[in-house]
């Protein structure tokens, strides 16, 4: 069982609601049976519900320390309370008793599931998980792995790393959202995404100006030419964008920034 | 004016459905576990099924600005392959309390067989057992007898007509189901079943208490349109538009909404998510109503 979370949750949960989800906890460590711990974390929206949590300071820095960038997303009573039980369970049995959870989960139990899987001790061993649940259409649970989570940027292959980010880009995620992007950018990522802007020119159809930081320090001269177009016919965020990959000492608006504009909701 | 469609099978129906849907105004719809037309023969085909209706197809939903809740429960026709129905009966424990499943069902009788009554019950204990309403399928052949059968097992069992929703009724059964306390659901199918003309009869006859009108559009001839097209029907013939809102929103809302798991606030307070939703860019709108993205999977 994860203490800090446990701790956490003594703090915000009603006196009522903490007493059950103490209740499932010593059950299941008392006596294992696959099926109570499936029904404590089907019914905990129910008996802990669904509040958006506030932390203090304190709880953050300890937060952040087990998890990476936790303070970037919101989290929610039933969410953490699903991820302690989980975290509840035996490694040894962990990945058996999850992967039926993860077949059968609903929308926003796979989303708790996923958010979850770092504060595991055997995080490591859920990478084939992971790159199933990435081949998901539904948005939420693809954001939940792929937007703010330490997970991805920790434990995922280089070519996994990279399926996702480019799935990302063709669902319109935001991409200054994934975590460690600028650490992971790579050569053959590089690459995939110029052919994808050449591919997308031919169609004459746009690209998000996110695309360009991905070539941000790769520039072959075939780079430096779809960068020279887009500086000169792009829009201004896009010319923006080219322009700080092609100088990349000048002064200009951050890639987060970019980002931000970039996706902006448009009305 | 708002609706409720609280008996649709989407997974057999099309974006043009959904889209058509949400412009007549369904805001909420109930998706019952049901049989898919032809028998399942293995248990992970159930599984799958199931997950889809708490997962993706509420994910669709939601694409369209429509609220997806489901039913659980194993069909009368599949009760009667037994192996198959014990190990659907040990799945169903784990879908049932899941969120946004808000009865179990639908349940009931096919041929009224042995084992379509075993299944019936053992279903009607687990509701009992979860605290969840119930909806009943009654039969196509044989129906007085065989809604007249589910309401005694259900009396047997101890069950609140008040939790129960007795669907597919007709004039021939309405006035029993209606006096011993059940909700009583029409399904309004063109061509068989009921209409919706005699639906406005009914309507005129028995008022609005406890009346439910749904679709149960699903993969054979079927109109998802049947709840806004019968309440407009209804506010032409000249029942007043409070007794309209009951049948085709209100009284479905309180009668699944004693599951805990269905409030009006769910959509009402809701929309921005939908919204946002709905243009972010995906595999199901692939992108066409805003930019001229499209997302090849």
């Amino acid at each position: 069982m994860h203490h800090t979370l446990h701790h956490i949750l003594q703090k915000h949960l009603p006196a009522e609601s903490f007493q059950w989800l103490e209740s499932k906890l010593s059950t299941l460590n008392q006596d294992f049976k696959p099926r109570s711990f499936y029904l404590a974390f089907g019914a905990c929206p129910r008996f802990v519900g669904k509040d958006e949590m506030t932390f203090s300071e304190s709880a953050l820095s300890g937060l952040n320390v087990a998890y990476p960038n936790f303070s970037a997303t919101d989290w929610t009573t039933d969410q953490l309370a699903r991820i302690l039980l989980m975290t509840s369970l035996p490694t040894e049995t962990n990945n058996k008793v999850l992967d039926n959870l993860f077949a059968t989960a609903d929308y926003r139990e796979l989303i708790a599931l996923y958010k979850g899987l770092y504060f595991l001790k055997n995080a490591a061993d859920f990478v084939p998980r992971t790159r199933e649940g990435l081949r998901t259409n539904m948005v939420g649970v693809f954001d939940a792995i792929a937007l703010e989570n330490p997970y991805p940027a920790r434990y995922l292959s280089e070519d996994a790393w990279n399926h996702m980010v480019l799935k990302a880009m063709f669902m319109d995620r935001p991409m200054y959202r994934i975590y460690r992007i600028e650490e992971r950018k790579n050569a053959k990522l590089a690459d995939i995404f110029l052919d994808y802007a050449e591919e997308r020119r031919s169609a004459h159809r746009p690209v998000s100006p996110e695309l360009w930081r991905f070539i941000d320090g790769f520039l072959s001269s075939r780079a430096r030419a779809a960068l020279e177009l887009t500086a000169k016919e792009g829009t201004p965020l896009e010319k923006s964008a080219a322009h700080k990959a092609l100088h990349p000492n000048a002064e200009s608006p951050s890639w987060n920034e970019i980002g931000r504009q970039a996706t902006q909701p448009t009305n | 004016m708002q609706f409720i469609d609280p008996h649709v099978h989407m997974v057999s129906r099309t974006t043009d459905d959904y889209e058509a849907m949400r412009a007549a105004g369904v805001v909420a719809l109930i998706e019952p576990a049901f049989w898919l037309g032809q028998p399942r023969t293995e248990v992970g085909s159930f599984k799958d099924y199931f997950s889809t209706l708490v997962g993706w197809e509420r994910f669709r939903s939601s694409q369209f600005g429509i609220r997806h809740y489901c039913t659980m429960g194993l069909n009368s026709k599949e009760a009667n392959n037994e192996p198959l129905a014990e190990a659907v009966m040990e799945l169903l424990p784990l879908y049932a309390t899941k969120e946004g499943v808000v009865a179990i069902g639908e349940i009931g009788y096919d041929d009224q067989t042995a084992a379509e009554d075993k299944y019936f019950r053992l279903q009607i204990e687990l509701a009992l057992e979860l605290d969840l309403p119930i909806l009943i399928h009654t039969p196509h052949r044989d129906k007085k007898n065989g809604t007249y059968r589910s309401m005694d097992v259900l009396e047997e069992h101890g069950c609140d007509p008040t939790k129960v929703i007795i669907d597919h009724c007709n004039e021939e059964t309405a006035k029993e189901v209606l006096d011993r306390g059940y909700w009583t659901a029409f399904t309004i199918y063109p061509g068989t079943k009921m209409g919706n003309e005699r639906m406005v009869d009914l309507m005129k006859h028995y008022g609005p208490e406890r009346i439910i009108v749904d679709s149960s559009a699903d993969w054979g001839i079927s109109d998802p349109l049947s709840v806004p097209k019968t309440a407009a029907l209804m506010l032409q013939r000249g029942i007043p538009e409070e007794d309209v809102k009951l049948v085709t929103y209100g009284n479905a809302l309180t009668a699944y909404g004693q599951s805990g798991q269905m409030k009006e606030s769910d959509w009402l307070d809701a929309p921005d998510i939908d919204r946002d939703q709905l243009f972010s860019g995906n595999s199901v709108l692939r992108n066409g109503r805003k930019t001229d993205n499209i997302i090849e999977n």
